[in-house]
């Protein structure tokens, strides 16, 4: 049979695709099946594993005895340990916290150290760094005496960068503080 | 003009440099963990600011964008292979009409900012990628962390969140047995280097992408650095094995002109001819052994005979194989200028 994209060439690539039940099916030739990029699809490889894997390995290493990985889970989006063995992503900023032990080694082995020295953040709402104001409202709980908290701590903060004439940071705090008390 | 058909510096050798810093926006999760409505969120933010960015950007969202149209913006390094593809919701590039500035929204990260220029300028393009990051961070709060730096999705990328990469033509260290050599050098320095085309050691079109691994824990200054020192090597070494190259003068000149020959007189071209024949027409013309051409057609040449970018300059929609004639007809249009 040859090729039905160029049928030019006999085709050697059988390519199957069923999307929402409906099969549909194309007999390729395997540069026509390169092209169309189909052929990618036929190999069950996963690369996103192989970060993952290496974590993994680092984990168990630096292990400390009381504090059980497997049983780590992110507070804020859910994300567990062999989440990102599977994908070798985090889920949001707060992995980063949950998964510190680890951590250190898996950015130690990737980039010789585990220390940011580059560029720092803009941080009017530094005050806000460990828990997001997004996100507490999904565990609501626990957050509300850290919002008050923070409220005050954010006010405070205004009141300085007042007093200093930095106009532009207290802009943003009151804006936190309007968005806080949404 | 479009900053990929412009003449830079070291153009002999580097093709393009890129510039790319990942961002994440605080309190909203990475993109994997990410609702439609956080992603929407997102989008939204990045909408509203795209006019307050200034240079003239604009924001597309890659939903209003035909498959070819993705294609084409691959073709042109603007976006990833991945995320033409990509099935999420709430995608968008904000893109300038120059189009040396390109931010993926919702990407990998919420945000990757690009931009690009051809030939070699690290240091001029890390300052305009921190520019347009400075006034990115007075309209949205990144994601940051005291001791990791700006946090990503992937590891790989935490830190400075900058990776730097350079498009190189190499193809005398490949004609002269040395590319394997320079391949090694460069792993060895810690810097990652790849194929453009193809798979495995050689290169389709001998054009090599060298960019950084390291992100964390070295300043972005270090990292331009780097590249910088390691580019210069790399266009020492490759100028060099041209020199010898062109000891035996007929040789080459057979071999580039052949290239030439069939380039602009074949009437089909598959996508991996084309690519092998330019190679060598690159590098005769950047000898200044072939005076037909110059170093804007090459680019033209390089750009326009890509799958998607033949349907956009005829403005059709044509088969793979139906390309191929379409191929030759752009050739002999862009080679017949003047």
């Amino acid at each position: 049979m040859l090729c039905q994209n160029c049928g030019k060439n006999e085709a050697n690539v059988k390519y199957t695709q069923i999307i929402n039940g409906v099969r549909k099916e194309l007999n390729l030739c395997s540069e026509c099946a390169r092209k169309l990029g189909v052929d990618r699809i036929d190999i069950p490889m996963d690369f996103t594993s192989f970060l993952g894997d290496f974590f993994n390995d680092y984990a168990e290493s630096s292990l400390l005895p009381s504090f059980s990985i497997d049983n780590a889970k992110c507070k804020t989006c859910g994300m567990t340990y062999s989440d990102f063995i599977n994908t070798g992503m985090f889920g949001c900023s707060d992995c980063y916290d949950t998964f510190s032990g680890p951590i250190d080694s898996l950015l130690k082995n990737l980039h010789g150290t585990a220390k940011h020295i580059g560029r720092g953040a803009k941080n009017v709402d530094e005050l806000l760094n460990k828990k997001p104001s997004k996100n507490a409202s999904k565990n609501n709980e626990n957050s509300k005496d850290e919002k008050s908290t923070k409220l005050e701590e954010l006010q405070k903060e205004l009141d300085k960068a007042i007093k200093e004439e930095r106009y532009e940071d207290a802009a943003k705090i009151r804006d936190k503080i309007k968005e806080m008390n949404k | 003009m479009n900053w990929y058909l412009q003449n830079g510096k070291e153009s002999d050798v580097v093709i393009s440099t890129r510039v790319r810093l990942s961002r994440n926006i605080k309190g909203i999760p990475f993109i994997t963990r990410a609702s439609k409505e956080e992603l929407k969120e997102v989008y939204d933010k990045m909408k509203e600011i795209t006019p307050s960015l200034g240079y003239n950007l604009k924001f597309l969202k890659l939903d209003d964008m035909d498959s070819i149209t993705k294609q084409s913006l691959v073709e042109k390094h603007l976006i990833s292979p991945d995320f033409a593809k990509t099935k999420m919701p709430y995608t968008a590039i904000i893109i300038n009409d120059e189009e040396n500035i390109c931010i993926m929204v919702n990407e990998e990260d919420h945000i990757k900012l690009q931009v690009f220029t051809s030939g070699l300028d690290i240091d001029n393009l890390l300052n305009l990628a921190i520019e347009i990051d400075e006034k990115m961070q007075n309209l949205v709060q990144y994601s940051y962390h005291e001791k990791y730096g700006f946090l990503t999705a992937c590891p790989t990328n935490v830190g400075t969140g900058l990776k730097i990469s350079t498009l190189v033509h190499i193809p005398a260290l490949q004609m002269t047995g040395n590319l394997n050599k320079m391949l090694n050098i460069i792993n060895n320095l810690g810097m990652n280097v790849r194929g453009l085309y193809g798979e495995g050691s050689k290169a389709e079109g001998d054009v090599y992408q060298v960019s950084n691994n390291q992100t964390l824990g070295i300043t972005e200054k270090e990292i331009a650095k780097n590249l910088n020192l390691l580019a210069q090597k790399i266009i020492d070494q490759e100028r060099l094995a041209r020199k010898y190259l062109s000891k035996n003068s007929l040789k080459l000149e057979d071999e580039v002109y052949r290239s030439y020959g069939i380039l602009v007189n074949a009437r089909r071209l598959s996508e991996e001819e084309s690519i092998d024949l330019l190679s060598k027409v690159k590098l005769g013309t950047d000898l200044g052994i072939i005076k037909e051409l110059n170093d804007k057609k090459i680019r033209e040449l390089m750009l326009f005979t890509k799958p998607a970018n033949i349907q956009k300059r005829l403005s059709t929609k044509l088969s793979v194989i139906d390309q191929e004639a379409s191929r030759c007809e752009v050739i002999k249009q862009i080679t017949n200028e003047d």
